[in-house]
């Protein structure tokens, strides 16, 4: 037979399943929801970045257009030319300016910025060290070459426009001002010659105009680079945040980034959202079916348990009813509660359980029936008119001869057939058991002579008790079949308390027995039945012993029977266990 | 002692003759009758009779009817049976007709001789007693003596086991015949007499001291207690607490 697999309950069964059921479905569709709908974010995001950057150039452009027409209005203005040609000399520290010379040139300036008043101030750098500007009061009129490195880049650029990042003009009398400047080279239109830079000064204003109402997400950024690479926006300095150089540096698989060129004025503007503001959403929406899906297990958790409570509860009922029948006690019946498979099996057992109890009863019964009709054919047989008249006339036979002895023994042998066969009671008292005795002894002495004696030690007061019938003759029979040896037999039967308990003891001092065999004996006074040879009425050796045990263990239990003595010297005996009985 | 003998077979009639002839050694007068019609006739013709021993299975006219008739009859017979029928049927009809014994056949010679006594007993007692019982007084008085030794024996043996065997053997007697003497002398059965002898010692014991009831029962012999307060009550009326309170 295969082993069979390790015990598992139907309620763990039906737990596990369940769970499954529930959890499994929950998380494939929560994994799929979440892709899905996070690759929706992405591209959507991807797309409105992608022309919120592109609207921000166009506007950047735009801006720096408008910006560069101040520079350039100047540019082709003779006054400024004129003025600054004039001090194209050789650099030297506080050059004297006159002073329709500033007069004119702030005039120039503040015509060109006229409302607009994200320009700081513009200032025009001549050659020699003097600085213009429509700012009088407040900045300086001349300018020191290593305050002012950006003007490499602006002739590197050769009259082109140069974007510089936000820096403290040096040229400011009050506190340094941080502001973006457009810079470039001024030449005489004419000559071409260098005549002096100009530098617009611009707050951030402007770009915050543009640039701070755009917000894509809640955690986006968007930075605005020059052509060198140098951060134009956000302005640096007070807040110093962490700023990415390039987009090199930026990781691309924590944020989206879009970028893109203006056309004009090298602008490199660069968008970048942080995916987990895309995902917080669909983080929400697996956060939401997590609490479902354990909510669920939960309730599918108590379902499951009351479910399977009420299918278990029958089953574990059934179980244990099984087990009593099991163990013979076969009036059990389970109680039908369900009408359904389980219902339909526990009256399929109550039937099954009746139908054997019948059973049983029926042949427990017919058994009984044989033996007491066999009983009633062998009394009927044997006449007791006939047979006892007989074994009188015997006995008188016997006396008119003088035999007394012959007469006694033929009357013992009739008490003897009267003892055995009459009496149905199953309890009698120790005396007449003890007379019954007594009529077998006799009958045994007349054939053994004094070979045989037998002594009866038994407490007057006992004799009254109650033992079951027919219980210790067979004693002095077997020691009469197995202890008689060359010498005389001398057999002590004497009763005895102990723990409360009645002893009835069968001594004798005859071949007595090896271990062995007291072992066999053990073993077979255990067995619950004496096996075929008895069935086939061949009487087995041991029979009448095995059956002392047997009736006392049947109508006492446990510990009550026939035991073997182990602890003799000389001889065999044996003890009757039996409880003190004095009423029925 | 004048005695109606109903047997059908001449043997087992012939037997039981000697075997009263054994036990009632004077006046005896014995009469046989094979059935039941038999007797009657003889007792109708005026036979003169103290007691009848009766079989029960005979040809004409059965025991139980004889025995019917007689106590119509003559009520004051004692009665015996003798049968190989150990039916209750039997044994309750013979009962109504107030017979003494009902004995089962083959017969022991102790049981029927005990029986004889006792009805010898009871006529004498009757009569107002005769010059009769001058003969058997040397044995009954050896007899006497021997209860008397026997009763002392058990009064000084109470608390431990006292049984038929070594009662026996003190007095130098086959068991069975002390127990039989036993009765016919004090009319109680040896058995019914130490128990009630140690159930007299366990009273005194429970009234005289304090000792504790269990020990009390152990004294006298009754190593279960239980079955000691059993028999109490039974003899007593009293649990012997009750007893030893009241």
């Amino acid at each position: 037979m295969p082993a069979l697999p390790k015990f598992i309950s139907i309620r763990t069964k039906m737990l596990f399943l369940l769970c499954c059921l529930i959890t499994v479905p929950f998380l494939l569709s929560g994994m799929l929801t979440y892709q899905k709908y996070s690759a929706n974010m992405e591209r959507d995001a991807r797309t409105s970045s992608e022309q919120i950057v592109e609207q921000v150039s166009i506007n950047l452009e735009r801006y720096i257009k408008e910006m560069e027409r101040i520079t350039m209005s100047l540019y082709y203005d003779d006054h400024v030319s004129q003025i600054l040609e004039m001090h194209t000399g050789a650099f030297k520290d506080n050059s004297y300016l006159r002073s329709d010379e500033l007069f004119k040139m702030s005039q120039m300036i503040s015509s060109v910025i006229y409302e607009r008043t994200e320009v700081e101030g513009i200032f025009i750098f001549a050659l020699d060290g003097s600085l213009f500007s429509n700012l009088q009061e407040t900045a300086k009129i001349s300018w020191k070459p290593t305050d002012n490195s950006w003007m490499e880049t602006a002739r590197a650029k050769d009259g082109g426009l140069v974007i510089l990042p936000p820096n403290d003009g040096s040229y400011y009398l009050e506190k340094p001002r941080r502001v973006i400047s457009l810079a470039r080279l001024l030449k005489d239109p004419l000559t071409n010659q260098v005549i002096g830079y100009v530098k617009v000064d611009l707050t951030s204003k402007g770009f915050e105009k543009i640039l701070t109402s755009i917000q894509i997400t809640e955690n986006s950024k968007l930075y605005i680079f020059n052509e060198k690479g140098e951060t134009i926006f956000p302005f640096s300095g007070e807040d110093k945040e962490e700023i990415p150089v390039n987009t090199s540096e930026v990781n691309t698989s924590k944020m989206l980034v879009s970028e893109r060129e203006t056309s004009y004025g090298g602008l490199h503007i660069q968008g970048i959202i942080p995916k987990s503001d895309l995902q917080s959403e669909a983080r929400q929406l697996i956060s939401y079916t997590l609490w479902i899906s354990l909510a669920s297990l939960f309730i599918a958790f108590l379902a499951s348990v009351f479910t399977s409570n009420r299918l278990v509860k029958p089953i574990r009922h059934l179980h244990m009813k099984m087990k009593r029948v099991q163990n013979g006690e076969l009036s059990e019946r389970a109680a039908v509660t369900t009408n359904d498979e389980i219902g339909l099996l526990t009256s399929g057992f109550n039937v099954m359980v009746s139908q054997l109890d019948k059973m049983i009863k029926d042949v427990y019964e017919l058994t009984i029936r044989d033996k007491e009709s066999e009983l009633a054919a062998l009394q009927s047989q044997i006449n007791p008119h006939f047979l006892y008249n007989t074994l009188e006339s015997i006995s008188m036979a016997a006396r008119r001869d003088r035999n007394e002895e012959l007469s006694q023994v033929i009357a013992s042998l009739g008490r003897l057939l009267q003892y055995t066969v009459n009496k149905q009671e199953r309890l009698i008292p120790l005396q007449e058991e003890l007379e019954f005795v007594d009529h077998y002894v006799n009958i045994q002495t007349f054939r053994l002579e004094n070979r045989l004696q037998v002594q009866v030690q038994v407490d007057l007061s006992y004799e009254s008790l109650l033992v079951p019938k027919l219980i210790v003759q067979p004693l002095i029979e077997n020691a009469i079949e197995h202890g008689m040896g060359n010498r005389p037999l001398t057999i002590t039967l004497s009763t005895k308390l102990i723990e409360q308990d009645l002893w009835i003891s069968a001594a004798d001092n005859g071949k007595g027995m090896d271990a062995e065999t007291i072992a066999r004996i053990e073993q077979s006074l255990s067995r619950p039945s004496i096996g075929k040879e008895r069935e086939q009425g061949k009487r087995q050796k041991g029979f009448a012993l095995w059956n002392i045990h047997r009736r006392i263990h049947i109508l006492y239990g446990e510990p009550y029977g026939l035991y073997v003595d182990r602890n003799v010297k000389e001889g065999a005996t044996f003890h009757i266990r039996i409880p003190f009985n004095w009423e029925d | 002692m004048n005695i109606l003998l109903v047997e059908d077979e001449p043997k087992i009639r012939q037997g039981l003759r000697d075997i009263i002839s054994d036990v009632i050694k004077h006046n005896l007068s014995l009469h046989e009758a094979s059935n039941g019609k038999e007797a009657l006739d003889w007792l109708r013709t005026g036979g003169s009779v103290d007691l009848v021993i009766t079989d029960i299975r005979m040809g004409e006219m059965n025991g139980l009817e004889l025995l019917k008739r007689i106590k119509s009859l003559y009520p004051e017979l004692a009665l015996i049976v003798i049968s190989g029928h150990d039916e209750f049927g039997y044994a309750r009809e013979a009962l109504r007709y107030g017979v003494l014994d009902y004995l089962l056949k083959p017969i022991e010679r102790v049981e029927l001789a005990t029986l004889l006594n006792k009805v010898k007993e009871a006529l004498r007692e009757k009569r107002g007693g005769d010059a009769e019982n001058e003969q058997g007084d040397d044995q009954q008085e050896k007899g006497r003596l021997l209860i008397r030794k026997v009763k002392e024996l058990v009064r000084q043996s109470l608390g431990q086991d006292i049984s038929l065997q070594f009662l026996a053997e003190h007095v130098y007697l086959h068991p069975k015949y002390l127990s039989d003497l036993f009765k016919r002398e004090t009319g109680q059965n040896l058995s019914e007499y130490v128990t009630k002898m140690r159930l007299e010692k366990a009273r005194l014991l429970l009234k005289d001291t304090t000792l504790k009831i269990a020990d009390i029962a152990e004294m006298c012999g009754f190593a279960n207690h239980k079955y000691f307060a059993s028999l109490f009550k039974q003899h007593v009326g009293q649990t012997p607490s009750e007893f030893r309170e009241s």
